[in-house]
This record gives structure tokens, C-alpha cells and sequence, in this order.
């Protein structure tokens, strides 16, 4: 039989350590990461066959981290672990979550939950991605020109697409929901990002944020229809944010909408380069620091619209 | 309203651009079919007039790689004189819409760009099938992943085979690994995920190895490629040495030996990274072999 890979989601040392002393056979191989969000980059870095995770972590909770990956499409089966207190306070109910082990429990019972869940085959998924037309054959270009990713509801979007366009110097990509957004984002890695604040299914700020937490720090622009302080000053913590505009003034004055991107798309070479430097560097504490501490991921409703995601 | 369109012409005798020019269509002028291809891709034109004989590849292999890149853009294909040949692989080219002897060119030109601008016909308005790309969750996760590891592509029709080779694949650290079963799957799987190395046989359905090796070259996608070898013959085996961007053979009867697979991947790595600088410089002066051969397995 393959090994199989066990990731645990964990910060307290002691349960890591109980957790491990349990599964000692050797047909698993045992990985640790200590938040949400490491735990979320870890996944995609082994991809392992059964996560293992804290219902109470720091910064992100067990639930949004399940939460984000169901979002992200993947279907690695987990267990939660926790007081019990948690598991009654908790009471959601996640596709995926196979078992539960309450935390004095695990030297008893989690071995056979780790084996039954891992004995039990699991459902895969093909998962499509679609490119338009003049998209692929904007990825089938030389790579000289500069990619900007223009994410918006669907007049919006085309609406600066076009104007875009008629410049004949940029790839244009485009994507009218945040989901779309942040997987060709990931993708096509663009120079620039133009996105509205209001974008369906992911808005804007979780956008930023999930690129953020997996490692693709794209330079973004936000579009917003009211130009709004509290939000932008929110938003302007963030990771790769560089600027804001006005939808009506990007859509309405030619002049502004190309010197902006000029600028942006010329500003970002060199920033991008920092921001990868940056995130070789990342680990909680960067995390913490970069995101402003009761803020990004502290929010409990940050990942709470995810489940009202279609996840098919 | 007049609607303005753009063609882009291809070794095209002077009386085409004068046709065009009175039509008030936009032209862009190449030489050969490889810059046709990369201009068609860059300026996406209406539509495109090229002659079917010329130099390195020709217009009706071009046909043929436009379409397999599902690239729909309608094409005009001229010749000084009509030969019965030409029409008959026409005929199964649906992106062809017409073969013309050269001399009468001008009329049919303008003919055809006035069908052409009626509101009815304008390609622009008719809704195009988005290209689509199937990852199994594995890959998914690959795609989705920030890191520094090498990207192979394996394309291998045989599912036991490719089970192989993907399990000892597996054991090496630092891959992230891609998989299809025939070549066109693969063309586009590997323009999409820009992979460090391709390894493929030769013998794969829809577009075989060496096709697949061309086309990548042809739009200036210079993947470095590995052929997985079973008993090829010579002259196949000659051939695909020629085509630039292949970094080597892998012979299946030495896969099984331990080890062997991560040492020979690790050399081609470095190889394809050499390589990959020096195929940018020599991209431009590329002069491709004719895909003419292929056309039973391409289409």
C-alpha cells in the first residue's frame, strides 16, 4: 500500500503531540502545520488524503478553513478535533468532515477514525476551468506584453475590456465573479488585477485575502461605484492592494482608466518581485502583521458566505 | 454602420492588397505561414488569405494547426493555379471557406468582403465555445499551488503504463505532475500549464509526438520534450531529433530500473533549462519541416 499523507491542523504542542503518538504506523506519513492558513498553503503543497483539524484555531477557525477548501473545490476528507465544548457550540455541518475525535478521546479512538476514513474511498472530481476565445489566444501570445485580469459584473467588465483592447499593448483577461477571479488569477498570474469591491460569490476583500493566504500576491486594483474611506482603508492593508478607483471614472474617462493602468502595470514589475521575495519569508507571524491582527482572517464571518457557495 | 475588418494576408501577389485596399479592409502583410500563425493569434483578423504552397510551413498544415488549437478564424487559401490535390484536402479543412486561383483574385476579393460586411455574416456576433480544461483534483491542487517545483506533463495513452510511470514519478521530491491520454488534449493542456518538460510518447492518438513538438515550436511555446520510446523506427526516431525543443529518449524496457527515471529526469531538467534561453534567440528565424506528413493522424 502508498503512504498515505496526514496533514494536522494544530497549535497546541501537547495534542500535536498526542496526535502523533497515536498514529505511529508507518503507512503514514505525518505532516503539522499550526493555523488556518499555513494549513490551507500546506494542503496544496502535499496534498495529502485526510486532514486532521482543531475546530478552534487561531486567526482562521477549523470551519473556515473547511470552508475555503470546499470553496477552492477540493474534497480531502477531514476530522475534527477538539474540546467539547466546541463540537456543542458548533453544530455546523460541512460536506467532506467524515468524523469528529474529542480531544481526551484521541489516544483511544482516533487511530480507527484515521484508518476507517482512510479505508473508505473517496469521491474525485474533475475540476474545469474555461477560457474565452480571445483569452486563450491572448495566453497563446508572446509573452511581451503586459496580462491584466479585469474582474467586474459582466457589463463592467467587458465595458474596460474593450476600451482596453482598442490599445492593442495589453492581454486582457476577464472574469465576472470572484471565484472566476481568483482562479485565473492564480492561473494566468497577471501583471495587474482591476476588481470590483462588490464581485459576486467572493467579493473583492476575501479576493485579496485568499490570494493573500495562497501565496499569490497579485498587484490589485479595487473599483468601487461609491468611493468609501472605511473600506479602503481596510482593503489598503492588504497584501498587493495599489490603488483605488472610481467604477464611473474608469468607465467614463478614456484618459484616466489608460494612464492609470500605465502606471500601475510599470509599478507592479517591480513591486511583484518584492512581494515574492516577501513571501518566502511568510510565516504566522507575517501573517499576523501584514493582515492587522482583528482583522482579516479574525473575522468570523469572513468565510461564512462560502457555504451559501454552489460548490459543485 | 460600416464595420471594420481586419485580414491578414499571406505571401499574397500585389492585386490582394489593392482588392482590400478599395474594400477598406485593415491589412497586416506577412511572408510565411509561422509569422500568419503568431500574427493570427496576436491581431485576431476577420479573416485570412494565404497561399497554399510556401516556403518551410505550408498554408493547408497551418489550416490544420489553427484548427486543432480550435482557432476558427476563416481562411482563404490562394494558389497561381488550382490543382485537384489542393481541393481535395481542402474539402476536409471546415476552416478553409475558400480555395481561389490567384489571377481572378481581385473580383472574388471584393465579393467576398461584401458578404463579409453584411450584419448577417459578422463572425464577431456569433457566440464562440470557450476553450474548456479538465484537471483531475490532484492537478488541481498543483495549479493552485504558490511554489518553486518543476511541472511535467505526461501524455501516455496506456493507462497501465502511465500508472507506472506516474507511481515512480510520485517518489520523486520537487514535481508537480500533469497527466492526458492523446496529443491534442495534451497541445492544450501543456499551453495552459506552461510545464518545465513534456514527456510523451510518439505514437499518441489525435496529434502524434512529433506534430505535438512542431506546433509548440510553431507558436513560439518551445516546451522542452522527452519522447518515451518503445521500438520506434530509425527514421521516426531522426526526425524527431531535428525538431527543436526534444531534450531526449526515454526507452520504456529501462523504466523499470531503480532510480533511473529521477536520474534521467533531473539531467533532462537541466537540459530543458538551457535549452529553453537558447530556443527564444533561434525562435525567429525558425524554419519549421512540413507538417504535410502528419495529416492523416492530425485530423
Amino acid at each position: 500500500m502508498a503512504q498515505k499523507l496526514i496533514l494536522l491542523v494544530e497549535a497546541e504542542p501537547s495534542i500535536v503531540n498526542r496526535v502523533e503518538d497515536c498514529l505511529t504506523s508507518s503507512d503514514y506519513d505525518f505532516f503539522n502545520a499550526i493555523d488556518g492558513a499555513e494549513g490551507i498553503r500546506k494542503v496544496f503543497e502535499i496534498y495529502p488524503d485526510l486532514i486532521i483539524v482543531d475546530l478552534a484555531l487561531p486567526l482562521m477557525s477549523g470551519i473556515q478553513l473547511v470552508r475555503t477548501l470546499n470553496f477552492l473545490k477540493l474534497q480531502v476528507p477531514v476530522i475534527f478535533i477538539g474540546e467539547h465544548s466546541e463540537f456543542t457550540k458548533n453544530k455546523v455541518k460541512l460536506p467532506h468532515v467524515k468524523d469528529t475525535c474529542v480531544n481526551h478521546m484521541i489516544s483511544e479512538e482516533l487511530e480507527a477514525k484515521v484508518e476507517a476514513v482512510l479505508n473508505d474511498p473517496r469521491g474525485f472530481e474533475d475540476i474545469k476551468l474555461e477560457l474565452e476565445p480571445e483569452e486563450f489566444l491572448g495566453f497563446l501570445s508572446r509573452e511581451d506584453r503586459k496580462k491584466i485580469l479585469i474582474a467586474s459584473d459582466g457589463p463592467t467588465a467587458r465595458n474596460l475590456f474593450n476600451q482596453l483592447d482598442t490599445l492593442g499593448y495589453y492581454e486582457l483577461y476577464i472574469a465576472t465573479d470572484g471565484r472566476e477571479a481568483l482562479f485565473k488569477a492564480i492561473s494566468i498570474q497577471p501583471d495587474l488585477i482591476i476588481a470590483s469591491t462588490d464581485l459576486t460569490i467572493l467579493e473583492g476583500k476575501k479576493l485579496a485575502k485568499l490570494l493573500y493566504i495562497l501565496g499569490h500576491s497579485l498587484p490589485l486594483i479595487f473599483m468601487q461605484l461609491n468611493q468609501d474611506p472605511i473600506t479602503q482603508e481596510q482593503l489598503s492593508k492588504l497584501e498587493g492592494v495599489v490603488g483605488f478607483w472610481s467604477t464611473g471614472q474608469a468607465l467614463n474617462e478614456r484618459k484616466f482608466l489608460f494612464d492609470e493602468v500605465q502606471k500601475a502595470v510599470s509599478l507592479n514589475a517591480r513591486m511583484l518581485k518584492n512581494l515574492n521575495n516577501a513571501y518566502k519569508e511568510i510565516d504566522t507571524m507575517n501573517l499576523k502583521a501584514g493582515m492587522g491582527s482583528n482583522d482579516i482572517l479574525d473575522d468570523p464571518t469572513l468565510f461564512q458566505e462560502f457555504d451559501d457557495v454552489d460548490l459543485d | 454602420m460600416a464595420i471594420d475588418l481586419k485580414a491578414i494576408l499571406i505571401g499574397q501577389p500585389t492585386e490582394t492588397m489593392g482588392a482590400l485596399e478599395d474594400s477598406k479592409v485593415k491589412v497586416i502583410e506577412v511572408a510565411d505561414c509561422l509569422q500568419g500563425i503568431r500574427g493570427i493569434i496576436r491581431h485576431r483578423p476577420d479573416f485570412v488569405l494565404c497561399r497554399v504552397e510556401l516556403e518551410g510551413l505550408n498554408g493547408l498544415s497551418m489550416a490544420r494547426i489553427l484548427l486543432m488549437l480550435k482557432i476558427n478564424i476563416p481562411l482563404i487559401m490562394t494558389a497561381p493555379e488550382h490543382k485537384p490535390a489542393h481541393e481535395k484536402i481542402v474539402e476536409n479543412l471546415p476552416n478553409v471557406v475558400g480555395y481561389w486561383a490567384e489571377a481572378g483574385i481581385y473580383y472574388d476579393l471584393k465579393r467576398f468582403v461584401e458578404k463579409f460586411k453584411r450584419p448577417s455574416s459578422n463572425k464577431r456576433d456569433k457566440p464562440q465555445t470557450p476553450y474548456s480544461f479538465k484537471f483531475i483534483e490532484h492537478e488541481w491542487a498543483n495549479l493552485l499551488e504558490k511554489s518553486n517545483k518543476k511541472r511535467i506533463l505526461l501524455i501516455e495513452k496506456d493507462e497501465l503504463t502511465r500508472k507506472a510511470i506516474l507511481t515512480k514519478l510520485n517518489k520523486i521530491p520537487g514535481l508537480q505532475l500533469f497527466t492526458c491520454q492523446d496529443g491534442l488534449e495534451g497541445l492544450l493542456k501543456a499551453l495552459f500549464i506552461k510545464p518545465n518538460l513534456i514527456l510523451t510518447e510518439i505514437d499518441i492518438p489525435e496529434i502524434n509526438g512529433l506534430a505535438l513538438a512542431q506546433i509548440l515550436y510553431v507558436l513560439g511555446k518551445p516546451i522542452p520534450l522527452v519522447f518515451v520510446t518503445a521500438n520506434e523506427q530509425k527514421e521516426v526516431k531522426r526526425k524527431a531529433t531535428n525538431i527543436e525543443g526534444v531534450v531526449g529518449f526515454l526507452h520504456k524496457s529501462r523504466l523499470p530500473r531503480r532510480g533511473f527515471l529521477a536520474m534521467a529526469l533531473a539531467q533532462y531538467l537541466q537540459k530543458s533549462e538551457r535549452l529553453q534561453s537558447a530556443i527564444g534567440e533561434s525562435y525567429e528565424k525558425a524554419r519549421v519541416d512540413n507538417l504535410e506528413t502528419e495529416k492523416d493522424s492530425i485530423i
